[in-house]
Order: C-alpha cells, then structure tokens, then sequence
C-alpha cells in the first residue's frame, strides 16, 4: 500500500507570494507536468533532490523553507 | 489527469473489452466440441490487432484533445511506469510457470496457448490499473 509521504512544503504559499504564479508556471520553469507539482503540493509524492533544488531556486529560497519533514525522525 | 493516467484508463477499458469478448467466445466453443478441433488461432490474432489497431486511435485522440499534455513525462510518470511495470512483470512470470507446467505435463496446445495469453493480459490488466491506482492515490 502506497503510503503518504511525511514530507510537507510550503510550495503553495510560496507560489502565491511570487505573483500568483500558477502550478503550470511553474511546473514549466522546472521541467515537470502541471500535474506532478499539482501532486508534490499535495504531498502524494516526494521529488527527487534535484527538483527539490530547482524549486527552491525558483523561488530564491533554501530548500528548508520550501519543504519540511518532522522534527525527531531519523535524528540519533 | 495526466496524459498516462488517461491512456492507462483506455488501454484497461481496451483490454477488458476485447479479451473478455475472446475469452467468452473461446469458453463457448470449448463448451460446445471437442478442444483438438478447436481453430482458436484466428481470433486470438484479431483479438490482438484490434487492440493494437484501439490503442493506437486513443492514444492519438487524447493526444488530439491534449497536445500539450502528449509528450509531457517526468520522473514521477517514470517512477510510476517502474513500478507498474514491476507489478505486471510479477503476474507474467506467474502464469508462464502456469503454462510451463502445462507443457510439461503434455496437456493440449489450445490450452497452453490460452494460459499464456491470459498471462500476458493479466499483467497488462494489472500493470495498467497499478497506473492508475499510483496516479491517485500518490506513491
């Protein structure tokens, strides 16, 4: 059974503080369809590294401000 | 819905279609005579050019409705594809083993024939509808 990833982001918020710019828009910038980025604001899928990059970039930010992942899990 | 998800509903739709219909008039004729006079070759070859000759004309027409959707995949739709791939490539191999040990046990072609195209659709069937589960549900 797929499980929904724990990885949550701020993609939306940050999409309507850059000028209302569109999911399309913005899957465009980054080289995904509109529906993958449709998928990963709803945290259904965890991109990969580089497009975790990419989409920070686009929005000039760190790639913590755009995607989170609870604290306590993983650490030692 | 994306271009994949939509072209793995049609192909579902397709194959549903035409080897429920192949399977219900071979099961009538194997019901009817004698399996050895049974000449289930024909319609086993129509039955794959019309799904062909199908997938063919809806990939075109979503595509004609879609352009810009047509060539877009990513690594999600990659990802998906690995994984339904995986799960069609798991019911094959089990119904070659079933159609080997038919052959091994020297049953009649007709019915190693059967097994082994109920294999092939069978994994189609289920690496389509993984598609389609995985786009919806996320992965």
């Amino acid at each position: 059974m797929a499980k929904p990833t724990r990885v949550t982001n701020s993609i939306r918020a940050l999409r309507f503080g850059a000028g209302e710019m569109t999911q399309g828009d913005l899957a465009d910038r980054i080289g995904l369809t509109r529906q993958t980025v449709n998928a990963i604001e709803q945290g259904k899928y965890s991109p990969s590294l580089e497009v975790a990059f990419k989409i920070a970039r686009v929005f000039a930010v760190s790639l913590d401000e755009v995607f989170q992942y609870p604290h306590g899990i993983g650490a030692p | 819905m994306p271009f994949q998800e939509k072209s793995a509903i049609a192909t579902l739709g397709a194959l549903l279609l035409v080897y429920g219909a192949y399977f219900a008039i071979v099961g009538r004729w194997l019901a009817a005579g004698p399996v050895g006079e049974i000449a289930y070759q024909p319609l086993m070859l129509a039955a794959v050019a019309v799904l062909v000759i199908f997938a063919v004309v809806s990939q075109v027409l979503i595509a004609i409705v879609n352009p810009k959707e047509a060539s877009a995949y990513d690594e999600r739709d990659r990802l998906i594809d690995l994984r339904s791939e995986r799960v069609g490539g798991y019911v094959l191999a089990v119904g070659v083993f079933f159609g080997l040990v038919l052959a091994m046990g020297e049953i009649e072609h007709f019915y190693i024939a059967q097994t082994l195209l109920l294999a092939l659709v069978l994994a189609q069937i289920s690496d389509e509808s993984t598609k389609v589960f995985l786009y919806r549900r996320g992965r």
